[in-house]
Order: structure tokens, then C-alpha cells, then sequence
């Protein structure tokens, strides 16, 4: 599904955040790169529903979000967080469960089509050994495969990941973004904020480049990430060498 | 928790709730043997005195117990899960306090019957909703917040209804103000029992039916709502269902503290926090437990025990063996 964002601008507390921001997604992955604080979360939450007071579109497909319940919404688009710390402990597979709540009646609990949902959303994760694991008590990165899954279980086209990887070390990282990319590859559009840039290059198919809410570049990662864009984005020297963004002044 | 597994062990509750309902009409003074109890309800039974001792005197208060118990719980399962707070409970949030401070106020106007339990919940309803919107709009720990507002509309609530004890008329208000302060089940009246079964059924119903988006609620707002759930409208539904309950039992039967606090805890433990199950659990267990703490309640001594002073000596114990135990509580 094509996402199409245009002339979004978003202020809070008469401090814009988001201006005249345009873009267009498609299937595949596309990094939302920039330091923290440009603007990423806010223009997650736009598209989520989650703030209101926005000008500008935003259409998934061709329907205009500000159109659509938040029922509705939760069919198209499913959120991922950071990290999601429930009240109290469940099972990973009532976790995953919870994903298909938006397409239940209100007043009803998941049935088998629900629990089938949820089974096959652990298989294409690959984690669906941790079934019956206390969600509470797993790793960072268990946890946030487990977030994905409950995601893919929402069965929608379009996945919004807040900087899935921030709280993980490396190996959680790599074994995320891998998971992400080879959804990205099976035809889900994937929106995945991250403030690596490295991230970006290695597993994205384009990178959106945010800038004190506006966007700085957007385009194939090889094309769009340069020296001077890091530069500009974090105020720091890099090269960027073939697939490797290399800290530090240029040797040559 | 393997869904087979819960279902087992509700109907494991059932059988228990059964059993101790049947075997609590043989406590008493006055000896009644099971097969009376059993030709009594079918209104088969000759003696007259015995009929009547198992139908008039022991059955309304039995019957209050496994309603008082049942509600308290329920609505202490659900208030957790809509705040996102373990601490949340009818007595901790003022939903209690508010309630009395209702009921008070209706005994002093001479109002009776369901205006009672109207201006309770009105009380019950004002208090919760204070408590939240002050917890929610402070800064730092959530948690702790929601405690803090609520021990505050708490006191406030309690000092109204100290001032209504002063103004009421010591001759036959204060007396049955006082007694609702106390928390008794001793006063059951079937009539009364049977006006308080409306909004007990109007409270459990719906949080019955919305059970599965509670678990939602637990991870978050706005989680809730990127999962198609609109959890401004379903906590609001709770919270009445859940007053609603706390504002009926309070009015049949005064303050009865910790029930709502603790067995909910309990049924996490045993049951896991499933709301599928937990709610049926905590609906089973409450009663249960009520049952059985007025059960000793009403033949420990030739004199009664309040009840309210009995749940808390289970309570408390209960409780600080969560907080020191290994889990994590808050």
C-alpha cells in the first residue's frame, strides 16, 4: 500500500514540529533518519491517529486518515513501539492475541480465525517457541519480536516502527532489523524511524532524512546518504564508503 | 496459562462457591441438617421454624455475602486494569468512601430504597473521577499518583460524612448511618437484597462482555488505540460498571474494606491476568471469600465480629505477603 504525506505541518504549543513535510512510501522499507527530537514520533503519531491537530494529508492509499475511526485506522496501519511495558504480566501468545482486537466486536473475545491469526504471526516472526513465555520476562529484543508479532496478527498492509531497535544490543538489533527487512521484502509497507544511519543504508529501501521538522533528503540509501548529509543531521564528519558509513575525518 | 487449564479451574471455583454456599445455611445456632436446606428450597420441608430459619434468616444474609463479595472483587479486577494500576481497589481509589458519603447524605434527607443506592453511586462516581483526573494530570510516578488521589478524595468523603453524623438526628439517623460506616452484612432483608440485584446485574454484564479489551487497556493508551481500541471509551464504561457495583454493595452492606484490593491479586496468582478469566475468577473467589469470612464471622464468638474488622486481619497479612514476595507488585 502507497502512503502519501503531503504538506503535513504539526506545532505544539506554537512550536511547529513538523513543516510542510511530504512524502510518499511505498512496499519495501523506507527509514525515517534524523537525530532526536526532529520530529519522527510526531509524525508517526499524525499517521496514527494519535495527534489530531495536524494540517496538511495524510492518505493510506487512497483514503484520508483524518476520514477513518481509529477502528478503521487499526486495519490499515499497526503500530510498533519502542518498548511496551504492560501493567501486568501475560502470555506472549495473549500478547500477540491483543493484536486483533480492532477487528472484534466490542463486546466479544477472540475466537479460533483470531487464535489462527495470532499462531501464524508467531511462525512468520519465528519465535513461536516462546508461546507460553510470561511476556514480562523476556529479553528486550524477544519482547520487541514479540510486538511485531502482535502487529502482523493486526493483519495490515501498512507497519509504523518507532525506533524498534533503540533499547537493544547488537545481536537483538541485527536479528530485529533482519525480521523487519524480510517483512519488507514479503510486500508490507514498512515505516521504521531509526537515528542510525548505518541501520539505514544496510536494510532500507529508501530513507525519508528529517531535519528540524522539515525533510532534508528522500531517496535510494546509496543516493541520499552522504558525508554532508550526516554532517547536517548530527553535526559530526563521516564517509561514506560503498555500504559503510565510517566515523571520522576523510584519510584521503 | 493454557486456555483449557483456566477454564478447569473455573469450574473448579464453581464447585467451591456451590459447596460452601449449601454447607454455610448448617452454621448457626439453631441446628439445620443439609437434607432441610435442600427440602427447604424445593418447599418440601414439614417444620415450619426450620424452613424459615433457612430461608428468612440464613438465605439473605448468605445470598448479601456471595453479592457484597462478588461485587467488591469484580469491581477491584476492574479498576486495576483500566487505571493500569495493581494498587486500584473500590476502598484505595474513594470509590468506598464516596459511596458512604452517598448513602449518608440519602439517610439524612429521608430518602430510602434505590435513592440510596442512586446517591451512593453519584458519591462513588464523583470520588473515582476526582482521584483519576488529579492522578493522571500530576507528574511522576502514575502509580503512586493514583494512591495519593485517591487517599485524599478518600478523607475528603470521610469528613463529609462526619460532618452528616453531626448534623443527623441522634435519635434514628445516626444510628443507621453509623451501622453502614461499620460494614455488616447482619442487617440482610430479602427485599432489599432483590432491589440491589438491578445494579449489581447492570455493573457485571457489561464488564463481563468487554472483559478481553481491559487486557488491551494494561499496555497503554495509545497502544490501545493503534489496536483499533478506544480506550477513553472503554475505561469510561468500566469505571461506571465497576462504581456501579462498589456504590450497590456499599449501600446494602457499609464499608467492607480490602476484599477488593486483595482478592483480585489472589485470582491473579491463581488464574493469571487473563481478563477472559480473571474477571469470572475474581466474581467466584470474592464471593467466595466473603462467604467464608462471615461464616466465622457469625459463629466464631456468641457475640459478632464485624466483618469489615475480619477482612482486614485477612487482608493485611495477604497483602504484605505480596509486597515481599518475589514477583514484582508495583
Amino acid at each position: 500500500m502507497t502512503i502519501t504525506v503531503e504538506n503535513l505541518s504539526y506545532s505544539y504549543k506554537n512550536q511547529p514540529v513538523l513543516k510542510q513535510v511530504t512524502f510518499r512510501a511505498e512496499p519495501g522499507m523506507t527509514a525515517v533518519l534524523g537525530p532526536n527530537g526532529v520530529g519522527k514520533s510526531t509524525l508517526f503519531k499524525c499517521m496514527l491517529g494519535l495527534e489530531k491537530g495536524y494540517s496538511g494529508s495524510i492518505c493510506f492509499g487512497t483514503q484520508e486518515t483524518s476520514d477513518l475511526s481509529p477502528r478503521q485506522l487499526a486495519g490499515i496501519a499497526a503500530y510498533i513501539p519502542q518498548s511496551s511495558h504492560p501493567t501486568f504480566g501475560y502470555r506472549v501468545f495473549d500478547v500477540v492475541l491483543m493484536g486483533t482486537s480492532g477487528r472484534l466486536a466490542p463486546f466479544s473475545v477472540p475466537g479460533k480465525r483470531e487464535h489462527q491469526a495470532a499462531c501464524q504471526a508467531l511462525e512468520t516472526v519465528g519465535i513461536a517457541e516462546l508461546a507460553q513465555r510470561d511476556y514480562r520476562k523476556l529479553s528486550g529484543g524477544e519482547q520487541q519480536l514479540v510486538l511485531i508479532a502482535r502487529a502482523l496478527a493486526q493483519q495490515t498492509e501498512v507497519l509504523i516502527m518507532d525506533e524498534p531497535t533503540a533499547n537493544l544490543d547488537y545481536g537483538n538489533q541485527i536479528r530485529v532489523l533482519e525480521t523487519v527487512q524480510s517483512l519488507a521484502k514479503q510486500g508490507y509497507t514498512v515505516l521504521m524511524s531509526t537515528h542510525n544511519p548505518q541501520n539505514a543504508l544496510t536494510y532500507a529501501d529508501r530513507v525519508l532524512a528529517l531535519y528540524r521538522g522539515r525533510v532534508q533528503a528522500d531517496g535510494a540509501p546509496r543516493e541520499v546518504l552522504s558525508g554532508t548529509l550526516i554532517r547536517t543531521l548530527y553535526g559530526i564528519e563521516t564517509n561514506v564508503e560503498g555500504d559503510f558509513i565510517i566515523p571520522g575525518r576523510s584519510r584521503t | 496459562m493454557k486456555r483449557n487449564r483456566a477454564v478447569w479451574k473455573l469450574g473448579g471455583l464453581v464447585a467451591l462457591l456451590m459447596a460452601l454456599f449449601l454447607l454455610s445455611f448448617l452454621l448457626g445456632r439453631y441446628p439445620v441438617a443439609l437434607d432441610d436446606v435442600l427440602r427447604s428450597f424445593i418447599g418440601r420441608e414439614q417444620d415450619t421454624s426450620v424452613s424459615a430459619v433457612v430461608l428468612q434468616i440464613r438465605l439473605p444474609r448468605i445470598l448479601l455475602a456471595c453479592l457484597v463479595g462478588a461485587c467488591l472483587s469484580m469491581a477491584g479486577t476492574a479498576y486495576q486494569g483500566v487505571f493500569q494500576n495493581p494498587m486500584a481497589a473500590p476502598d484505595i481509589l474513594g470509590a468506598s468512601s464516596g459511596a458512604a458519603f452517598g448513602a449518608a447524605l440519602a439517610i439524612l434527607m429521608g430518602l430510602s430504597g434505590q435513592w440510596i443506592t442512586l446517591l451512593a453511586f453519584a458519591g462513588s462516581l464523583l470520588a473515582v473521577l476526582a482521584a483519576y483526573l488529579v492522578g493522571q494530570r500530576a507528574k511522576g510516578y502514575k502509580v503512586v499518583n493514583l494512591v495519593l488521589a485517591g487517599v485524599m478524595v478518600s478523607s475528603l468523603f470521610s469528613a463529609g460524612t462526619s460532618y452528616l453524623k453531626l448534623v443527623a438526628d441522634p435519635g434514628s439517623q445516626l444510628p443507621e448511618i453509623t451501622y453502614w460506616l461499620i460494614g455488616s452484612l447482619a442487617g440482610a432483608e430479602m427485599p432489599q437484597i432483590k432491589m440491589a440485584l438491578i445494579p449489581m446485574v447492570l455493573g457485571t454484564v457489561p464488564l463481563l462482555l468487554i472483559r478481553w479489551r481491559i487486557n488491551v487497556l494494561t499496555f497503554g493508551d495509545e497502544e490501545a488505540r493503534t489496536m483499533g481500541v478506544n480506550a477513553s471509551r472503554v475505561r469510561l464504561v468500566v469505571i461506571i460498571c465497576a462504581t456501579l457495583l462498589t456504590a450497590s454493595s456499599v449501600s446494602l452492606s457499609g464499608m467492607i474494606g480490602w476484599v477488593g484490593l486483595v482478592i483480585p491479586h489472589l485470582c491473579r496468582r491463581f488464574i493469571g491476568n487473563d481478563y477472559r478469566h480473571l474477571l469470572p475468577a475474581s466474581l467466584l473467589v470474592g464471593a467466595a471469600f466473603l462467604l467464608l469470612v462471615d461464616n466465622f464471622s457469625r459463629s466464631l464468638l456468641a457475640t459478632e465480629i464485624p466483618i469489615g474488622i475480619l477482612t482486614a486481619l485477612v487482608g493485611v497479612p495477604f497483602f504484605i505477603y505480596l509486597m515481599l514476595g518475589e514477583e514484582r507488585f508495583t
